[in-house]
């Protein structure tokens, strides 16, 4: 048998997004043995295992041969099992038991069995795009990751079901059925749950709808039972459906987090982690470096019930990417950027005993409960509102039924102030209200001279500081765009300083 | 500062107490009762032999002989604490009258202006240390109207409705006395530490506790008495039905000094102390008028010829008549008054959420409510 090398284009996952490696196998002759080098951390190590009994169980041959494996580039890291396949494909052209013209045209990626089945990858959806991009006419994929790879255009993603396959699709004797392309028509779901449904609550939907059209961060404040959480879910339910681009990002991101479903993740993220998560939980981290909630939340909803719970490590970590809507994370020579374009929704309650009605907390204990929230934080919360429980008599017989609107109508109002900001911001960095640094705030502030006055009347009573002022100001504008209108009005101003966050510290009169 | 307003003997005599401070609980009995009984009142020789074991008698008599008050004088000059014996003026006319008078008030903030504070009708305000938004807002706005009118403010620096009055007295621009449970050189609790601070640059901190010296269980109920004596009017905010508040109001009442307080809900836990009062006869107190009411006529006067100098700039906010506001924020104000929350304010209003939060910031522009810092809103007392 001649001594023959062979060469396989794989994926690693780098962040959300993939890096190609490049699988080299050497087959020569000489005393029987298998190495594998490119910085490959154990999983990637234990391959060859998985290589030697998925080619035997599969009736191929495992060559009794000096082989040799390389994984390039050698000087990045590399984990996990998606690599098993690629080894496995170059092993056999490098033997000759499937032709090599095919392996410049094809990709591939997943994870073998024992017993030579193909496996999910995680990342299959960045893998796709990585293989479109660097011009690859074929994707060889494991079924389930198929759905979700063939959301990339242009390329050919063919689902594999075992490696017996994969010899006879190189040997040009098989091709399977092509995948389920989900991106023709897409139209987004309705939201699972309603906001519309919700009894009671008036000021709370209200700041909600604010929230969402101006994409402000939000807290809840209220007693325990009294609706925070059930509030917070029914959130996306008001914000405009995700779009086929969108979709696709947060895709990517659920993918390589190995929170995929196997195809589109068409609505928007709901992520309500505990308050005991780490702060490499909460803003990505650890090793390897995975996503955090922050990024699994991107286009959706980072929901933080019991903030002044979370540990600060936690709660510090958070303002930086809140503000950039990205995640730098830099660990050694390695650095990884995640989106993290979520809104934030925190809940806590009023006083550290959670118990309304027959609180006893000491001024002490209610101020260090608050202090535990402010900083950098609360600098990034637009909007602040109170969850009172509702009286079950109001539940029973509501006053005025009818009165309340369902979630497509409040969605659509958010959508046409989405639009109104898209307009104004275009120019600028900001996509939405709540983007606004200080400077643009006040540019595009809007307000007219009656609302300029009746601002400057009120922010003394309110004892606004400069940064409480500029926050007032963007709740003041989205309210202005909800209601259709250019011009921020009295009515506007003196709406957003309702919603203003007093600074704790003076907890007492 | 110094120590030339007090006898030697008396400076022995309070300095004797602080020594033997740990000793006195234990005199007080098991369960430790909460009044110190006339132990204060006892003169060097009897604290000696009531609190001292016979064995050691001899050494607390040649630790007394010894003390050096020289020294102590010279010591006091960097700390800004003045020494006053009840021989010496301004030591405040109403705690002499009383059984067990401190020998010494050691004085955080100059005796002068305690005399200024002085020659004003004083009003002890206190409370609760864990007072409902209600009772805080209440405390406060009496300490500052009070003080707005010229009445010296004491209250006992405690958490709750006493730093609330401190507070609303400070507001006022009055020279308002704190009388606390140890030594006035130290800020206690902690978290009064600013206040404190405040309360020794503008108005007097004083106590029968020598410098350095740390409170004790039965110290605060002394320190009640204090307050009690030095006014001629005790109002009581808000306490519950075993408050420690009570026994100042039970000690004023010995004094013959009115004893005033601020009804609150028949329901409320924290209303319990001043509705009992009232029942037995206490006076009623709405506003800071009220308690004005209750001066004697000679102190009315006073106020009358010499109003605080420097009230006109604070005081009551400018308050807009009801007349002048509009339907919706008027109806809103009436909504606040039940105390509910804003759902139950837009229902009784008759207004969308939008509507309600826009009214309730034009009202507290008027200085018709106020929002506490957790977002909710309460009517403005004394508006």
């Amino acid at each position: 048998m001649p001594d023959v090398l062979a060469a396989v284009t794989t994926f690693s996952l780098d962040g959300i997004s993939s890096r190609e490696v490049t699988v080299e196998v050497d087959a020569r002759r000489g005393l029987p043995t298998f190495t594998l080098v490119g910085l490959a951390d154990r999983a990637v190590r234990e391959s060859r295992e998985r290589v030697r009994a998925a080619l035997l169980n599969s009736g191929l041959d495992f060559p009794q041969q000096r082989l040799a494996a390389n994984l390039a580039p050698a000087h990045v890291h590399k984990h996990g099992a998606s690599f098993d396949l690629a080894i496995a494909v170059g092993l056999l052209a490098a033997t000759a038991q499937v032709p090599q013209e095919r392996l410049g045209s094809h990709a591939v990626c997943g994870e073998l069995s024992l017993s030579g089945r193909l496996r999910p990858v995680r990342g299959a959806l960045a893998f796709a795009v990585g293989a479109q991009r660097s011009g690859y006419e074929h994707l060889i994929v494991p079924e389930e990751n198929a759905e979700e790879a063939a959301l990339v255009s242009g390329l050919d993603v063919l689902p594999v079901p075992d490696l017996r396959r994969i010899v006879d699709l190189l040997r040009g004797e098989w091709a399977p059925d092509p995948p389920r392309r989900s991106d023709e028509g897409f139209s987004p779901p309705p939201p699972e749950l309603e906001l519309g449904d919700v009894r009671g609550h008036t000021d709370a939907k209200r700041a909600l709808e604010i929230a969402a059209a101006g994409g402000h961060n939000l807290l809840m404040i209220g007693p325990p039972g009294a609706g925070k959480t059930m509030l917070a879910r029914r959130l996306p339910a008001i914000l405009p459906p995700l779009s086929f681009e969108e979709a696709l990002e947060v895709t990517q991101i659920h993918s390589a987090a190995g929170l995929g479903t196997g195809g589109l993740v068409d609505r928007r993220p709901f992520r309500a982690p505990h308050h005991t998560v780490s702060p490499q939980g909460l803003v990505g981290g650890g090793s390897p470096i995975r996503p955090g909630e922050l990024t699994l939340a991107h286009r959706g909803v980072l929901f933080l019930d019991e903030l002044a719970e979370f540990s600060r490590a936690a709660l510090d970590a958070m303002p930086q990417p809140l503000e950039e809507g990205r995640v730098e994370i830099v660990r050694g020579q390695r650095s990884v950027s995640y989106p993290a374009r979520g809104m934030l929704v925190a809940a806590c309650n009023d006083c550290p005993c959670g118990q309304p009605a027959s609180c006893r907390c000491s001024e002490l204990e209610q101020g260090r409960y608050m202090r535990r929230l402010s900083g950098p934080l609360l600098d990034r919360i637009d909007l602040v509102c109170q969850i009172e429980s509702v009286p079950t008599v109001e539940l029973v017989s509501e006053p005025g039924a009818g009165r309340h609107e369902s979630s497509t109508q409040i969605r659509d109002r958010v959508g046409r102030a989405r639009e109104r900001q898209r307009g104004r911001l275009k120019s600028t960095a900001a996509r939405c209200n709540a983007d606004m640094d200080g400077p643009l705030t006040r540019r595009m502030a809007g307000l007219t001279a009656k609302a300029s006055a009746s601002l400057l009347g009120l922010s003394q009573s309110a004892s606004l500081s400069g940064r409480g002022h500029d926050r007032v100001l963007r709740v003041a504008r989205t309210i202005a765009d909800l209601d259709g209108r250019t011009d921020v009005l009295p009515g506007d101003v003196e709406e957003a300083l309702g919603y203003r966050l007093s600074p704790f510290e003076q907890v007492a009169a | 500062m110094s120590i030339d307003a007090a006898c030697p003997d008396c400076v022995r005599r309070s300095l004797l107490i602080g020594r033997l401070a740990p000793r006195i609980a234990g005199l007080l009995g098991e369960p430790p009762q909460r009044r110190t009984k006339g132990v204060l009142g006892l003169d060097s020789e009897e604290l000696i032999e009531a609190l001292v074991p016979k064995a050691e008698r001899g050494e607390a008599r040649r630790w007394l002989e010894e003390l050096d008050i020289d020294a102590i004088g010279d010591e006091l000059h960097e700390t800004g604490i003045d020494a006053l014996c009840i021989h010496h003026e301004p030591y405040p006319p109403g705690l002499m009258v009383a059984a067990d008078s401190p020998p010494v008030l050691w004085a955080l903030g100059g005796l002068r202006r305690l005399e200024d504070a002085l020659r004003a009708p004083v009003v002890t305000v206190v409370g609760t240390r864990k007072p409902s938004p209600y009772g805080r807002e209440m405390a406060y706005a009496l300490g500052r109207d009070l003080a707005a009118a010229g009445v010296t403010v004491v209250s006992g620096l405690a958490l709750g409705v006493d730093a609330a009055a401190h507070r609303g007295a400070l507001d006022g621009r009055g020279s308002p006395i704190a009388v606390v449970a140890n030594g006035p050189d130290i800020p206690y609790p902690r978290t009064n530490t600013e206040l404190w601070r405040r309360l020794a640059e503008h108005g007097v901190v004083v106590s029968e506790m020598p410098p350095g010296q740390r409170p004790y269980r039965w110290s605060f109920p002394a320190r009640n008495r204090i307050m009690a004596a030095i006014a001629e009017v005790t109002v009581v905010v808000e306490a519950t039905q075993r408050s420690g508040t009570l026994i100042t109001a039970d000690f004023a009442g010995h004094l013959g000094r009115t004893i005033a307080a601020v009804p609150g809900r028949a329901t409320s836990q924290v209303a319990a102390g001043p509705n009992g009062l009232l029942r037995d006869g206490a006076a009623v107190v709405r506003d800071a008028g009220d308690v004005l009411a209750e001066l004697t006529p000679a102190s009315q006067e006073r106020l009358r010829a010499e109003p605080n100098p420097s009230s006109s700039a604070a005081g009551s906010p400018v308050v807009a008549p009801a007349a002048e506001l509009d339907p919706a924020a008027g109806r809103v104000l009436e909504a606040v008054e039940s105390e509910q929350g804003l759902e139950a304010i837009g229902l009784r209003a008759q207004l969308a959420a939008s509507e309600v939060r826009g009214a309730l910031a034009r009202l507290e522009g008027a200085g018709l409510v106020r929002r506490d810092p957790l977002g909710r809103y309460l009517r403005r007392a004394g508006g």
